[in-house]
């Protein structure tokens, strides 16, 4: 096969996350068509088909996947539909690009895993910021050892999101919740810069008793070699994606890491008292995903994350539940790889 | 009885470092309302040292001699943490106030016999938190408490820096209560308490022991408060320089670098704002609004000074430390057990 053939892409869902802001970036992506999406909804499809130009719509996501046109899927359904729908795909064939928390839980987690690669198909859970360019050379100084042994990555995620009790991020029983939300961002961020997991987490949430899920928390993991992290997140605070991260000689800054920048942004990096800020032109990180998976879909170049990393994110999301309930520490086993590679 | 300005005398027990070196004894001088006049040293020679190098009246050659000398009114304790119990209670029965060096004492039973102690003797007990004093600081509280931020939800707090491993360094020594939770990490303790003017109703902690010295160089703390606020704490001897923290609230953000050691520059209290979505938060309105250097060490024997001379009550007390060491006490219990530890409610005190 080709390494620049064009691949094609369905879409299952019409969300606001892929209308707005992923379907627009995967169409902007080399070598990509998106051939069509689907909806419960026909008129629904039909619309956002027209709306972004997309050729194909279909009024069900099983009549999606059985289009032989389509090699990758986007799953960008509510949390809790994302297990079934990966399953699916699998089955048919395709490879998915499924939006985070991938799964509910790690048996969730490893069951799409194992379900991809027995299928042969790829699945990578949507952590678009690990693409862009200041955490990629942010992780690239840490290599380098620009500040010494990392010890500490604090990262944090919050925004005032409206009380809007239809907003699926407030549906308990869609798996909504802060940590689901924004917490795996920060959560993954500390996992990216150690380019490690974590053996222990302790962690409160805020519980929302209203709408029966949490709105927030704060979670300290702690990392091999006595490394360790600190992350929090909210959908009840002001608006902040703030990434640090600690050596024993210097520390990195990155504000605003997780939604793709739209003008030039900074990396400041601190040594013995000077500080120096190293300026980035925005990139689209949606798009990069895109196009990383349209190579590993070539077979180009193997996909840098995959289902085996989605199980270790979602674990630590398991832990950090099971941490705010049971009041302590929860030790995580080491880190096993699941072999699972389409 | 205090000197013929109107000043309280002074009396220093023992030649630390922190005091004689770093600035501590020069600027408590500096108080309006208090001087420096006496300092003691189990060495008499280093005492009339650092009596010469600081221009002190009076030096002694052991710190009972200081607290028997009827001309002094209050004493400041920089001793080891493990010796601030037996010499605050001696000098509470010497009848001195006593402005003692952070942690107060190696537990919350011992801060509280601290206390008693200097109740029942009528004196003056301060745990020195200078930082406390600081125009900034003080600032930020207020703008806390007055809603600027909104409701105030996560406050995070850094303190590290690189400590040589200096077997000699106290700080290392654990005999001597040392380790990085006392010397460094009490401070991001006590200003989450501060900021938030509350205490914690349950600890998550875990510390980060060192195999040489046998002593805590590090760690990570988590504190809940009651009304959904909490506190992400880090601190570390084996870390890159850092002081700073932020208070996040459901309207702005608020951020406070050099936070903790007196400074000598113009320095800001940042706050925060955005107005759009959490897709795209849009620019960021900063205010920042800058405060003039301050000597916050000046500044706590100046309130402790004028505390005594008035009789008005300290802002910050015994009681206050007692508080502080028990939230102290259950980080170490945290951290050993791997539970969450929760704390009791205060009892109204009168």
């Amino acid at each position: 096969m080709s390494n620049s053939e064009t691949v094609k892409w369905g879409i299952i869902s019409t969300a606001n996350i892929g209308l707005h802001r992923v379907i627009p970036a995967i169409q902007a992506a080399a070598d990509t068509e998106v051939v069509a999406i689907s909806s419960r909804d026909a008129e629904r499809a039909a619309a956002a088909a027209a709306e972004l130009g997309i050729p194909g719509h279909y009024g069900s996501y099983e009549e999606l996947l059985a289009d032989p046109d389509i090699q990758v899927v986007y799953n960008p359904l509510p949390n809790g539909m994302h297990h079934d729908w990966v399953l699916k795909a699998a089955a048919a064939g395709k490879h998915s690009l499924c939006e985070k928390p991938m799964a509910d839980d790690v048996t969730q987690a490893v069951a799409m895993t194992e379900a991809s690669a027995r299928a042969g198909v790829l699945l990578l859970e949507a952590f678009m910021w690990r693409f862009g360019n200041r955490v990629q050379r942010a992780r690239e100084l840490i290599r380098q050892g620009d500040i010494g042994d990392p010890r500490l990555v604090r990262a944090s995620f919050s925004f005032p999101l409206p009380r809007d009790p239809t907003n699926v991020r407030f549906l308990k029983e869609l798996s909504g919740g802060a940590l689901e939300d924004a917490g795996g961002y920060p959560v993954s961020a500390t996992r990216f810069m150690f380019d490690a997991e974590p053996e222990s987490v302790e962690a409160t949430l805020h519980w929302d008793d209203e709408f029966d899920v949490n709105i927030g928390g704060v979670a300290s993991l702690a990392y091999p070699e006595g490394r360790q992290a600190l992350v929090d997140f909210s959908f009840a605070q002001e608006r902040r994606q703030r990434l640090e991260i600690v050596g024993t000689e210097g520390s990195i800054d990155i504000e605003d890491f997780i939604l793709p920048a739209t003008a030039d942004s900074t990396l400041r990096i601190a040594r013995g008292g000077e500080a120096e800020l190293e300026i980035f032109p925005p990139v689209n990180t949606y798009t990069l995903q895109a196009e990383a998976m349209n190579r590993a879909v070539n077979g180009g170049e193997p996909l840098p994350w995959n289902g085996d990393d989605a199980i270790h994110q979602v674990r630590i999301l398991d832990a950090i539940r099971e941490s705010h309930l049971g009041g302590g520490r929860v030790e995580l086993a080491p880190h096993r790889k699941v072999d699972a590679d389409g | 009885m205090p000197d013929d300005q109107g000043r309280v005398r002074w009396g220093v027990i023992s030649t630390a470092k922190i005091g004689v070196e770093k600035g501590v004894i020069t600027a408590g001088d500096e108080a309006d309302h208090g001087v420096i006049t006496a300092i003691s040293s189990r060495d008499a020679d280093k005492a009339a040292a650092a009596a010469v190098q600081l221009g002190i009246e009076k030096s002694y050659g052991s710190y009972q001699e200081l607290l028997d000398d009827p001309d002094i009114d209050a004493v400041y304790n920089p001793l080891p943490n493990s010796l601030h119990a037996e010499w605050t209670i001696k000098a509470a029965q010497a009848g001195k106030h006593i402005l003692c060096e952070k942690p107060l004492a190696v537990n919350a039973a011992e801060a509280r016999t601290m206390v008693d102690a200097c109740d029942e003797n009528g004196v003056l007990l301060m745990e020195a938190f200078m930082y406390r004093f600081g125009n900034r600081n003080l600032r930020a509280r207020e703008i806390v408490k007055d809603g600027g931020l909104g409701q105030a939800r996560l406050v995070r707090v850094g303190f590290s820096f690189p400590l040589p491993r200096n077997a000699e360094n106290i700080r290392l020594q654990q005999n001597l209560a040392g380790g990085a939770l006392a010397d460094i990490g009490s401070y991001t303790i006590s200003i989450a308490r501060y900021l938030f003017d509350a205490e914690p109703m349950a600890v998550d902690a875990r510390l980060d022991i060192d195999r040489e010295f046998e002593v805590d160089i590090g760690g990570l703390i988590t504190l809940d408060f009651p009304g959904h606020r909490r506190a992400a704490l880090d601190f570390s001897f084996a870390m890159s320089r850092r002081q700073h923290y932020e208070v996040v609230g459901t309207a702005a953000t608020m951020n406070v670098e050099e936070c903790f050691l007196p400074v000598s520059d113009v320095r800001t209290v940042d706050v925060e704002r955005r107005e759009g979505t959490a897709g795209d938060p849009g620019p960021e309105q900063r205010v920042a609004e800058p405060f003039p250097p301050l000597n916050t060490y000046t500044a706590e024997f100046e309130a402790m000074s004028k505390a005594v001379l008035t009789g008005a009550p300290l802002p910050w007390g015994g009681e206050e430390a007692v508080n502080q060491i028990r939230v102290m006490d259950a980080v170490r219990e945290s951290h050993a057990s791997g539970r969450r530890v929760g704390l009791e409610p205060l009892q109204e005190t009168d």
